[in-house]
């Protein structure tokens, strides 16, 4: 896909998000597979500081690598190992659908479009690859992982280009990217998650059990949550453009218990999948929601 | 509670609208968007949403600003019998005296009626009191006339209508409700009118509400009808040559049905007439027509030899089958009219006429045989009266406001009309040709006042070229008609004692010397249509009319007199040195006696008077009256003590609260609006 128009860093990456993120990175919590040295622990032997194990010398290993006092005490030749550090590839999968545009002060599809930037210059800075796929029933635009100098403008120019319409097919998205992906790394997924609570979690599966690092950003206004209607409406829904009638009373109780379930059964999901379950909502601001959570996984125990 | 206009009741039922409004109209749900559908569920609208009767104060407010806007055009209004039942009423009572009441008995009927009305001190329901009422005698011909006071004796009253005579003059009803109307307004106390009359159709306004009234309580009718017809004629003649008269008539039968039995009989009556022209010896010539009724049929002679040079007018009479209970107007005398060229005097002032303009104005004046010319040097006094209009050459003023003349101003303020051409003098020109721009470009007419009773807008201007005019300097009053391309007054109007009731004539002034060097308009075909233009307009103020009605006025100039058919003057000597009006109520040849002579002017009983058609019983005057005949068909005279009444609700009787309406209509539409704005969620953010 071609870059349509270049488009200003600032249009995206806010300021305030960029100061909240600090020196944090975005390490992989798994192990990763990459090509180059990198920041994340890599399942190959490689030359960090971090020792990894003695293996007997065999003849053609490297001389420089054998531990000669092991040697002097032991008379045997060892060849000591170090764990490898390499890069990772950050897959962002976009939901793009009507329903995203959607929220006040900015919409569903803005914070996204903030949360996916910023995201995209952190893992620039850290030099690992960026990719970007973003979908409603099909795919709207896909990059593929690159660390190239220019993956950040070419991010922000899809993001700019991408407008939310049409209705979402999530769980199809997220099979078609877990069949493209050959090698672990984080898979970031930025949507409202509507759709099949059941197929959505079937689908998110694949990649815990391919040893992809599953990140699932949930996209919420306050008023999806708590609606605050007061009287009898027409509601229209933005992906299929149907009109149903629906009474305040309905919204005040049935359709409050029927959101939180949803929600709820997504993130026991993710939970289960060994997956990051971040709730983002629009009204709350994006550095301080993007800031606790990578302090949180900084914390964490691998 | 009653209505002067029941039609306007059907007003009321625009309140259905913003009842329905409430009532029926589905409000559909506000659509609001939302980001999906997956965790909702329509919901069934109860039903008792859709029929309830929503915003009850706003469908009040609604129905309140309705309700004003009906009752603001019904005009209800509440009797004030209740106020007024003790108390006394003045009665006026009119009697019609117009030249209809001639026809048959009707005048006697009309008396023994308003006698008896007289006597009885007015209506029949101010009797109920038992208090006594004043009444007051007018009559009515072409005006109101009060005769004798408003007073509880009707001795008095009764003595004056034994007096009264019927007249040759027309009645309007219109006027009269007015002047009784503004006579009612007066009196402190309610004022009933009784009306007694032929009630003739043709007297009747065309505009009916020139018969509404507001001071009056009540207002009945007595009708005086029989069964009478009437062959009436009017008349014009004219002759060119002093020897063939061309008499043109007008006849008529009239029966006094009323106006919707004569139309649907109209075409199954007719009769046979013959009209007859005579002098005071022979018949002359007659033509026999067929007459049908209320229908004007016109006759006209070609040629009748007038059978004496000294004979100033003719008897034209129509005679038929029907009876003529009007006999006044069946025979009338018309005076012969004789078409001579318009005597226009020609004179300078201080000076010898120029010859040349006198030359084109001569030339323009006697084209078409329109005018004679005399020409008089220097014209002073009596010699103002040997021509009907003057035209005199001025010397122009150089650069000082115009003046004209002392013997120019007297003639005109005397009546007389002048057409004054100013002459160049040495030095005193401006050349056209220079402020037109260019030296080698030429002057024309520029802003022409085409909406001047002349007619100078008929008229070619743009091919007059103006070379040399001279520099004026005009009053305020004046009214400058055509001026110069460079804004020099080129033709004024000098008006003379405006907004004064005495007479004056017209005066044109010319700025131009009409030499064919200052411009070229003597030169133009336009001169002469415009020279008889202006001719034609100076002799419609001194024309005096062929014929009159009987009742109408003549305008006199200071110094006319105005003999009667019988050889008595109408003026009194002490007001005949100013202009007067003169009110001619006999039918006859008058003489219109002048210092430029005599003029034949013939007085006939008005048309209107002629036809007898009588109105409608159910349509006539206000709705609600009602009538009583005092003569049936068979012509007898039925008491007038038997007359019903029905009062006619006017403004005095009304209640103070109509008043009311128009605040309570604005205040009901505001607070409409404010709780429109509030209850219906109106946004004024313009989002």
């Amino acid at each position: 896909m071609s870059v349509a128009e270049r488009v200003s860093p600032s249009t995206y990456l806010r300021a305030d998000v960029l100061a909240g993120l600090g020196s944090l990175d975005l390490i992989a919590r798994r192990l990763v597979e990459g090509a180059m040295v990198g920041l994340h622990r890599s399942p190959k032997f490689g030359f960090s500081q971090e020792f990894a194990e003695y293996r007997a010398y065999n003849e053609g290993d490297d001389l420089r690598f054998v531990d000669w006092n092991v040697y002097a005490r032991t008379d045997r030749a060892y060849i000591k190992r170090f764990q490898g550090d390499t890069n990772t590839r950050v897959n962002v999968l976009l939901d793009c659908s009507g329903s995203m545009d959607f929220g006040e002060p900015v919409t569903k599809w803005q914070t996204a479009q903030y949360l996916c930037a910023a995201l995209a210059y952190l893992i620039k800075n850290q030099h690992d690859a960026f990719g970007l796929n973003i979908f409603n029933t099909h795919t709207v635009s896909e990059l593929p992982p690159s660390a190239s100098p220019d993956r950040l403008q070419r991010v922000l120019s899809q993001l700019h280009a991408a407008k939310p319409e049409s209705g979402t097919d999530l769980p199809a998205s997220l099979t078609a990217l877990s069949q493209r992906l050959t090698q672990r790394g984080l898979v970031v997924l930025i949507s409202d998650l509507y759709g099949d609570t059941d197929a959505l979690i079937k689908a998110m599966q694949p990649f815990a059990h391919a040893g992809q690092e599953l990140m699932v950003f949930h996209t919420l206004d306050r008023e999806e949550l708590e609606p605050t209607q007061n009287r009898i409406s027409a509601i229209k829904d933005l992906e299929t453009q149907e009109k149903v009638v629906v009474a305040p009373e309905y919204f005040a109780q049935t359709y409050r218990s029927k959101i939180q379930a949803h929600c709820g059964a997504v993130e026991q999901a993710c939970v289960g999948l060994g997956a990051d379950y971040i709730r983002v909502m629009t009204d709350e601001p994006l550095d301080a929601v993007l800031h606790a959570y990578l302090r949180r996984r900084e914390t964490r125990p691998s | 509670m009653s209505l002067l206009f029941p039609a306007f009741l059907a007003g009321l039922v625009a309140w259905l609208g913003p009842w329905i409004l409430h009532r029926f109209n589905r409000e559909d749900p506000p659509e609001t968007s939302f980001p999906s559908s997956q965790f909702l569920e329509p919901t069934r609208v109860p039903e008792s949403r859709k029929r309830k009767l929503r915003h009850i104060d706003l469908f009040g407010l609604r129905t309140l600003f309705v309700l004003a806007v009906c009752l603001l055009f019904a005009q209800p209004s509440c009797t004030s019998d209740s106020l007024s039942s003790n108390s006394q009423r003045n009665t006026f009572v009119v009697i019609d005296r117009s030249a209809s009441m001639q026809t048959g008995d009707r005048w006697p009927q009309a008396v023994e009626a308003a006698r008896e009305v007289l006597r009885s001190g007015g209506s029949d329901s101010s009797n109920l009191t038992g208090a006594s009422n004043a009444v007051q005698l007018f009559d009515l011909s072409s005006e109101l006339r009060a005769h004798a006071d408003l007073s509880n004796d009707a001795a008095q009253a009764v003595s004056a209508l034994n007096q009264l005579q019927p007249s040759f003059e027309a009645a309007q009803y219109g006027r009269m409700m007015q002047q009784l109307d503004a006579l009612a307004a007066r009196e402190s106390l309610p004022v009933d009118v009784v009306f007694v009359t032929d009630e003739q159709q043709s007297n009747f306004p065309v505009q009916r509400r020139l018969l509404r009234t507001q001071h009056i309580d009540s207002f009945e009718v007595v009708r005086v009808t029989n069964s009478e017809s009437n062959l009436s004629v009017r008349a014009s003649a004219s002759t060119e040559d002093g020897v063939n008269v061309q008499i043109s008539t007008d006849v008529l039968w009239s029966t006094a049905q009323s106006s919707q039995d004569s139309a649907s009989q109209s075409d199954a009556q007719s009769i046979d007439a013959t009209v007859f022209v005579s002098d005071e010896n022979r018949e002359l010539a007659s033509k026999n027509v067929q007459l049908f009724a209320n229908k004007t049929q016109r006759i006209a002679f070609e040629s009748v030899i007038l059978p004496g040079v000294n004979v100033q007018a003719l008897s034209v009479r129509v005679a038929g089958d029907a009876n003529d209970s009007l006999a006044i107007d069946s025979e009338i005398q018309v005076p012969v009219s004789k078409r001579e060229p318009i005597l226009v005097g020609m004179t300078a002032v201080d000076d010898a006429i120029p010859e040349t303009p006198a030359l084109f104005v001569n030339t323009a004046l006697t084209t078409d045989r329109l005018a004679r010319v005399v020409s008089l040097d220097n014209a002073t006094g009596d010699a103002w009266s040997a021509a009907q209009h003057w035209v005199v050459f001025l010397k122009a003023p150089q650069g000082e406001p115009l003046v004209l003349p002392d013997n120019v101003t007297s003639y005109v303020e005397s009546g007389g009309n002048a057409l004054v051409v100013l002459q160049s003098q040495p030095g005193n020109l401006n050349d056209a040709t220079e402020s037109a721009g260019s030296p080698s470009d030429t002057g024309y007419v520029g802003s022409v006042n085409t909406a001047h009773p002349l007619g100078l807008g008929e008229l070619n201007w743009r091919d007059i070229s103006v070379y040399e005019t001279h520099p004026l300097t005009v009053n305020l009053t004046d009214d400058v008609l055509i001026r110069s391309s460079d804004g020099t007054p080129y033709l004024i109007e000098r008006l003379f004692n405006e907004g004064n009731t005495r007479r004056s004539g017209r005066v044109l002034v010319l700025n131009d010397s009409l030499n064919g060097i200052s411009s070229d308009l003597p030169l133009q075909t336009a001169f002469v249509d415009w020279t008889a233009q202006v001719i034609r307009w100076f002799d419609a103020t001194t024309a005096y009319p062929d014929r009159l009605d009987a009742g109408q006025s003549v305008l006199l100039p200071a110094g006319a007199q105005v003999i009667s058919p019988d050889g008595q003057p109408l003026r009194e000597l002490a007001g005949m040195s100013a202009a007067e009006a003169v009110v001619l109520r006999e039918p006859g040849i008058h003489t219109v006696a002048t210092r430029s002579g005599s003029h034949a002017l013939s007085v006939t009983v008005p048309w209107v008077e002629s036809n007898l058609t009588s109105v409608e019983a159910d349509t006539a005057w206000q709705s609600g009256l009602v009538e009583s005949d005092v003569a049936g068909d068979a012509g007898t005279v039925s008491t007038p003590n038997a007359v019903s009444e029905t009062p006619i609700l006017t403004d005095a009787a009304k209640l103070p609260w109509l008043s009311w309406l128009l605040p309570i209509m604005a205040l009901s539409l505001l607070a409409e609006n404010l709780v429109a704005n509030r209850r219906l969620r109106i946004r004024r953010d313009g989002l």
